[in-house]
């Protein structure tokens, strides 16, 4: 019995793999550009889930009008606070405790922001799960099947930005070194803004996969699960967007086949996994190699 | 010249300044010294407001707030008018000693307090050392033999809701049942005693799966339970994973087995993440001593739930919720003990809450809302509250000892109604 269990915590480490990634990747590309170890992650992913909620209840249940609403509400959230708070501490060099500081305040302000909307209480889209398919000893539902197509048509889509277009190029250029980007004619403010609407792109996907996840969320909801985002991206290997879908796929797994062991330690496989990672490799799985290097060289 | 205008200008202003803010000061002090408020009884409603726990405040608010307003439409209490004030208790042991302080403190004409929950035993030295009555929420063991003057109960000890659930899944044939608790120190006194009842009734424990709560998925664990084929599964965890873990549950084994939980699962909180989650298949029963029935106090309160609107979003939800009718109810004790005491102060009245809170004896009249105590007591009669929750009784230990009635939920409408009894001698002899 272990040995299936085994075998379909593994398939549900995919999926939980799958809603990590997208929030780990957009908060290790915020972290890349701009070094801010943003806090507030949680609480916008969950403002998108709830975004992404209004729509779907006015739009008749329609999932997907409210993954779009989600994607644009967290793209529209993180270009706005790049820009209008956290900027002008970017601008008077502001130390990275203070800016951890002002991120805290805005995960606060945002999550009182609903609580004033919608009440301190639960949302649910209350989707059907549809079919369930056996799939190699492991279980997955038309929604879950749903939730890792979506992750990783987002992956793909991360992965042809940073390599197959120019932005891609400036966006990695800018994250190796700023000054080094600016100096070959990258326009890095402009770069830095366009990278955190993607990083919130994504974070509004997060947000509404944790919610279908979870089948509920509150206004707190994002509060532990930022955690595990936080853990992916640094296990990854900070400012490193493959290093962050790495993250992800192995705190997923490890979590659900922790499960099987003893439940009740789940989160603290994963961050044991953390607290290893920065002892034994403290830049993560994938580092800053000199290839980013070369990019900014080149562009 | 123009430097020395400039100077006279200044002085000027800043002379106004002053004669506006002391004319302020005088007008604030007129109002509030004339402000019917001076004389109101404040009942603090000390549970979370904020953060992961927030929507039980208003849950316990609305409770406390018809209980307030059936007060007042009967008159009052010895001529004061009766309130409810939030104060935040945060959820957090830590958090809420600060908070206490800043209740004592703060709260004029405190009579007594609802609440909190899992923080009572960090906060209730200083709620005791302040000498006021305390409605506590907790379910905790350390209570069952209380000996506080202070502290009261009128929601079940955890270790009667294992028995409870124990004892009616034997009563009804599932002798292959599983639990899934969270490893939160307020759900983990309910396991004990459940698993020691339910081998006395003659039952098997198949499966315990215990939760870390607020994971964003427990498939891995759902699938281990239903491994188990349980015939019953016994539960109490918080709201969000109660929603993630048995929709998840639903999602992998296409239907759910009954489920046996306790009041906390009917409060209203629990109920609004729980049943969209799971799209309303659930077969649920609640274990719980509060049995509401179609008395007329529960009208009243009924009626009376509605009046917290100004404070309290769409109080009308709580219409059914065992928690804000044992509020109602804690509050119109409050009410008739001082009464009856022919006093407001809590070191007074105190001692007449387990008088009002007793079962119907020869000489005493039954009342059911507060302006039939009132009437009762005016015409020299001994009373006994019935109130919107049913019987009410306290024992010596201030702890509910009414006995347990099973709630059938209905999914669809969020609705409890009572399907059976479990009497007062099955706790007795499992020796709760």
């Amino acid at each position: 019995v272990t040995g299936q269990l085994a075998v379909l915590a593994f398939g549900f480490g995919i999926v939980s793999a799958a809603t990590i990634a997208l929030g780990a990747v957009g908060f290790t590309l915020q972290y890349g550009i701009s070094g801010v170890f943003n806090v507030s992650y949680g609480a916008m992913m969950i403002v998108a889930a709830y975004a992404a909620y209004l729509v779907h209840n006015t739009a008749g249940g329609n999932l997907w009008l409210g993954v779009a609403a989600a994607g644009a509400a967290g793209g529209c959230l993180a270009l706005a606070s790049e820009r209008l708070l956290f900027s002008p501490f970017f601008r008077r060099r502001a130390n990275a405790f203070t800016v951890v500081m002002v991120s805290l305040a805005l995960g606060i302000f945002a999550e009182n922001v609903i609580v004033v909307i919608g009440g301190p209480g639960f949302f649910s889209y209350q989707l059907p799960p549809g079919r369930v398919y056996d799939v190699a000893g492991t279980k997955w539902t038309t929604l879950q099947v749903a939730l890792v197509a979506i992750a990783a048509v987002a992956m793909l889509a991360v992965h042809l930005l940073l390599r197959r277009t120019k932005l891609g190029k400036a966006m990695r250029a800018t994250a190796a070194d700023p000054e080094l980007a600016s100096s070959c004619g990258i326009n890095v403010r402009r770069t830095t803004s366009i990278t955190w609407t993607v990083s919130g792109l994504l974070l509004g996907l997060s947000g509404v996969a944790l919610a279908i996840n979870a089948a509920a969320f509150s206004p707190v909801s994002g509060d532990l699960f930022v955690f595990i985002v936080f853990a992916a991206a640094v296990v990854g290997g900070l400012g490193q967007p493959y290093g962050a879908m790495l993250g992800a796929l192995i705190i997923g797994v490890t979590t659900e086949e922790m499960a099987v062991w003893s439940p009740g330690l789940k989160y603290v496989a994963a961050f044991a996994l953390l607290v290893v990672m920065l002892l034994v490799r403290p830049g993560g799985l994938v580092q800053l190699g000199g290839r980013a290097r070369k990019d900014a060289a080149q562009a | 010249v123009s430097r020395k205008r400039v100077e006279q200008g200044g002085r000027r202003r800043a002379m106004y300044a002053v004669l506006f803010l002391s004319v302020l000061s005088l007008v604030a002090a007129a109002a509030a010294g004339a402000s019917p408020r001076a004389s109101t009884l404040n009942v603090a409603v000390f549970e979370p407001f904020a953060g992961p726990l927030a929507a039980f405040g208003p849950n316990n608010l609305a409770g406390c707030m018809a209980g307030a307003k059936a007060i007042d439409d009967a008159g009052g209490v010895l001529g004061h008018q009766m309130a409810c004030q939030a104060e935040n208790s945060t959820g957090d042991p830590a958090d809420a000693v600060p908070a206490a302080n800043k209740m004592l403190t703060s709260v004029s004409n405190l009579v007594a307090i609802i609440g909190p929950g899992g923080e009572t035993p960090a906060t209730f030295p200083l709620i005791a050392a302040a000498k006021i009555v305390d409605f506590s929420l907790s379910g905790s063991d350390e209570y069952d033999k209380n000996t506080s003057p202070w502290f009261f109960r009128m929601v079940p000890a955890d270790g009667f809701d294992g028995i409870a659930m124990a004892y009616w899944a034997a009563k009804h044939g599932y002798k292959h049942a599983a639990s899934v608790f969270t490893n939160d120190a307020s759900s983990q006194t309910i396991p004990g005693p459940l698993a020691a009842a339910y081998k006395g009734f003659g039952g098997h424990l198949v499966k315990s799966v215990t939760l870390a709560p607020g994971q964003n998925s427990y498939r891995t664990e759902a699938s281990q339970l239903l491994a188990a084929h349980p015939d019953a599964v016994f539960t109490e965890t918080d709201p969000q994973t109660a929603a993630t873990f048995w929709s998840e549950m639903l999602q992998i084994g296409g239907r759910l087995p009954p489920i046996l939980g306790p009041q906390a699962g009917a409060y209203h909180p629990y109920l609004s993440a729980l049943l969209p989650a799971v799209g309303h298949q659930i077969n649920y029963v609640i274990l719980s001593p509060t049995t509401p029935s179609p008395s007329e106090g529960l009208v009243v309160y009924k009626r009376d739930i509605l009046s917290a609107s100004s404070k309290v979003k769409k109080p009308a939800q709580y219409d059914n919720d065992p928690f804000a009718i044992s509020d109602y109810d804690a509050v119109t004790i409050v009410g008739l003990a001082m009464t009856e005491a022919k006093s407001t102060d809590p070191s007074t009245y105190r001692a007449y809450i387990t008088k009002v809170a007793q079962p119907a004896s020869a000489g005493t009249v039954v009342v059911h809302t507060y302006a039939q105590g009132i009437a009762a007591l005016k015409a020299g009669k001994k009373i006994r509250y019935t109130g919107a929750g049913g019987p009410i009784v306290l024992n010596k230990y201030h702890n509910v000892a009414q006995p347990y009635a099973a709630h059938k939920l209905n999914p669809k409408t969020g609705k409890l109604t009572q399907i059976g009894a479990i009497p007062q001698a099955v706790f007795a002899k499992v020796g709760g």
